[in-house]
């Protein structure tokens, strides 16, 4: 199968699971952010095409399935990841190309961008509810980290890389 | 694939593009779907309604065309008192009467356009109403038997007898000059007859409801009941003669 197919195939799962989750736990809540994972894993290991066209299409998708303004996920997406690459790159090598490292901040900083522009007016939507950005995007990625050391007794290679 | 930077340039100017344009974007192309959508369920709903329309429509129709059966009945039954294969009509709406001695004169809707000219008959579907006497161009006026001006050369269905209907100053109908040995009697039916010249023969005029002595003594004079109620003429028909330009 072809492997761009199969890349498509996966953000697509995801951006269900993203949906079905926001939907039920609510998003900015507890809902554990998995789209922007999946988009930063799948830019690191196939490249740049993930970090814009696959951020911007799968973006557009969950802000219609949400019917939240179009283009505010796209844009918040896009923007995460590109922070988060600017922010690895003035850092040391040893982490500049670390998925987990690459996934929390992009996470973080499209949830906080995402914030930002969904306030009416742009801005206001930042409170004590913001804090729960943090279990959001942590928790997966702990749960991306924990599974194969519960299974195999080895670390991810997120992990190893870390370490 | 192109340069990465123009690239997110260009998806970042998308998304802002879509953060600003796209309620509108959405809620028009949202209009659009969402009526192409409902169409699919109310489209029947409107078929039925297209059809009740016909329907109702069609009901109208049909009791206008009930109508015109019905004066089609009528005019039939109006031409068949002159008992002529072919004879030229047409049928004209009273308008008003006018007013005279006894009984005012009919003014039918029909004139010399419609080829109507004086001396021509004027009938109902219950018998004879009268002649024209004058003629405009989209206008009659007909002078109804009860006129004393009017004479009608009739006959008795049953006896036979012959005479000249005329009425008195009191709009009374008298059939005058009846040969006494005809032996008339009350209830028969009188009808126009051959002789005269100005009326077909055969159009119901009335029925005799009384015999007596004439003026001189060696006639009868009957009393005839005219078959149609002058006041209550609607509709009549007008017998236009051979040439008159129909």
């Amino acid at each position: 199968m072809n492997s761009r197919f199969t890349d498509w195939l996966i953000v697509f799962a995801a951006v269900v699971i993203q949906f079905l989750l926001e939907l039920t736990l609510g998003r900015s809540a507890v809902a554990p952010a998995v789209l922007v994972p999946v988009i930063v894993y799948l830019s690191i290991s196939r490249g740049d095409f993930w970090a814009v066209e696959g951020a911007f299409w799968s973006g557009f998708i969950i802000d219609l399935l949400m019917h939240q303004k179009p283009g505010i996920s796209s844009l918040a997406i896009i923007l995460g990841i590109s922070f988060s690459r600017w922010i690895l790159s003035v850092t040391t090598g040893a982490v500049r190309m670390t998925f987990v490292a690459n996934a929390l901040i992009a996470s973080l900083a499209s949830d906080l961008l995402f914030i930002l522009l969904s306030g009416s007016p742009a801005g206001t939507g930042f409170g004590v509810r913001t804090f729960l950005v943090i279990p959001r995007t942590v928790l997966p990625l702990m749960l991306y980290l924990m599974i194969p050391l519960l299974f195999t007794g080895r670390s991810s290679p997120g992990m190893k890389q870390m370490s | 694939m192109g340069n990465r930077r123009t690239r997110l340039i260009w998806h970042v100017s998308g998304a802002v593009l879509l953060l600003l344009t796209g309620p509108w974007l959405l809620g028009i192309g949202g209009s659009i779907l969402g009526s192409k959508f409902a169409s699919l369920f109310f489209a029947e709903e409107r078929e039925e309604s297209h059809y009740r329309s016909l329907a109702v429509e069609l009901m109208l129709e049909n009791a206008e065309l009930r109508e015109l059966a019905a004066k089609t009945r009528v005019y039939r039954s109006m031409l068949s008192f002159t008992r002529m294969p072919e004879v030229n009509a047409v049928a004209g709406r009273v308008l008003f009467r006018s007013e005279g001695l006894i009984r005012g004169d009919l003014i039918i809707d029909r004139g010399s356009f419609d080829g109507v000219l004086p001396g021509d008959v004027c009938i109902t579907d219950r018998g004879l109403v009268g002649v024209v006497a004058e003629v405009e161009e989209a206008t009659a006026t007909v002078k109804p038997i009860t006129s004393p001006a009017v004479q009608v050369s009739c006959i008795t269905a049953e006896s036979g007898s012959l005479g000249i209907l005329s009425s008195d100053s009191d709009g009374n109908l008298r059939l005058m000059h009846v040969d006494v040995s005809s032996d008339p009697v009350p209830g028969e039916t009188v009808l126009t007859s051959r002789f005269g010249g100005v009326y077909p023969e055969g159009i119901v005029v009335g029925t005799v409801s009384g015999v007596s002595q004439g003026n001189s003594g060696f006639d009868l004079s009957l009393s005839v009941t005219a078959s149609v109620d002058f006041d209550r003429v609607d509709e009549a028909l007008i017998l236009l003669k051979e040439g008159d330009n129909l």
